[in-house]
């Protein structure tokens, strides 16, 4: 690869949690840095994410994180089923409408033939 | 189960999703993404309790509002979502960051564009570098043809590292005007 394709392409298409911690850490070879830090002349997520992590201590976006992924497992384990779903594969909902329905009908011819008398 | 989805890529993962809609998909998904969500909110709201705040509804949305239709770029829409919302916070509260930041959000690169620039000759690369300022030249081929680290340019040039970092992205900003003007 020479330095023109170095501009315009990163080695790496995806920035893992553990290259993000380890390039905080200090835990990284000049190559490595050089490799995360390709990601920050660009413009986009990654770009943003570590400008915005470079502001918080590493042990703490650690521990933030690791807060918010149980948080959603919990959240995911709370959430109900959609109740479109719910209508959708019940059985005896569906008969349910059919009945009402029919005897909406029903009512309304009753009651027509009646005032027709 | 759960390591097992952990090997699938998005596309994939979305497309279980789809079929059986198992929010332990959606969770697996997200997890993915916390850290660098907590880092695009850190950047726009500069508050740590705003901030996991932000990454907490960016979850909440995508699970009960993630659309029914194949989406292309999971991770680009996350993105969306958490600038979105970034940015309505701060209209709203007020934090106090940079007005510039609001004008500064990059769209999707233009694929006619981007082609345009990558198909340049290194010669013509070279002769646009030279274009360039003094600093900004620096830093381009310190960072790009030498393939040193931040931390070694900022030793070598005494720059600090905001200045090192928006000399790179200037100059690469300008670096494609230049070629996409010639052509």
């Amino acid at each position: 690869m020479n330095g023109k394709d170095n501009i315009w392409n990163r080695k790496s298409d995806k920035l893992t949690e553990d290259m993000l911690q380890a390039y905080f850490a200090g835990k990284l070879s000049a190559e490595q840095q050089h490799e995360v830090e390709m990601w920050l002349s660009e413009t986009g997520m990654e770009a943003d994410a570590l400008e915005g992590l470079q502001t918080l201590p590493t042990k703490e976006s650690r521990e933030i994180t690791n807060r918010l992924n149980r948080d959603l497992q919990q959240q995911i384990r709370k959430k109900p089923r959609r109740r479109s779903k719910a209508i959708k594969d019940n059985y005896w909902a569906w008969v349910a409408i059919v009945v009402i329905l029919l005897l909406i009908i029903l009512a309304y011819v009753i009651i027509h033939l009646q005032s027709a008398r | 189960m759960l390591a097992r989805l952990k090997i699938l890529t998005d596309d994939e993962l979305l497309l279980y999703y789809q079929r059986s809609e198992d929010v332990n998909i959606i969770g697996v998904l997200l997890q993915r993404y916390t850290m660098l969500l907590l880092g695009v909110a850190m950047k726009y709201l500069k508050d740590k309790s705003a901030a996991e705040d932000a990454v907490q509804y960016v979850f909440l949305k995508a699970i009960t509002h993630l659309p029914k239709d194949n989406i292309q770029n999971f991770k680009g829409w996350l993105y969306v979502l958490m600038r979105n919302y970034c940015l309505q916070e701060l209209r709203d509260k007020h934090y106090h960051t940079d007005e510039a930041i609001l004008y500064n959000v990059s769209a999707t690169e233009d694929n006619r564009e981007d082609r345009v620039w990558k198909e340049t000759t290194l010669e013509a690369m070279q002769n646009a570098i030279q274009k360039l300022e003094p600093e900004q030249k620096q830093c381009i081929q310190l960072f790009y043809m030498q393939q040193q680290s931040y931390k070694q340019i900022m030793e070598q040039t005494k720059f600090t590292f905001e200045q090192v970092k928006s000399y790179i992205q200037n100059g690469k900003r300008n670096l494609k005007l230049i070629l996409t003007q010639k052509k």
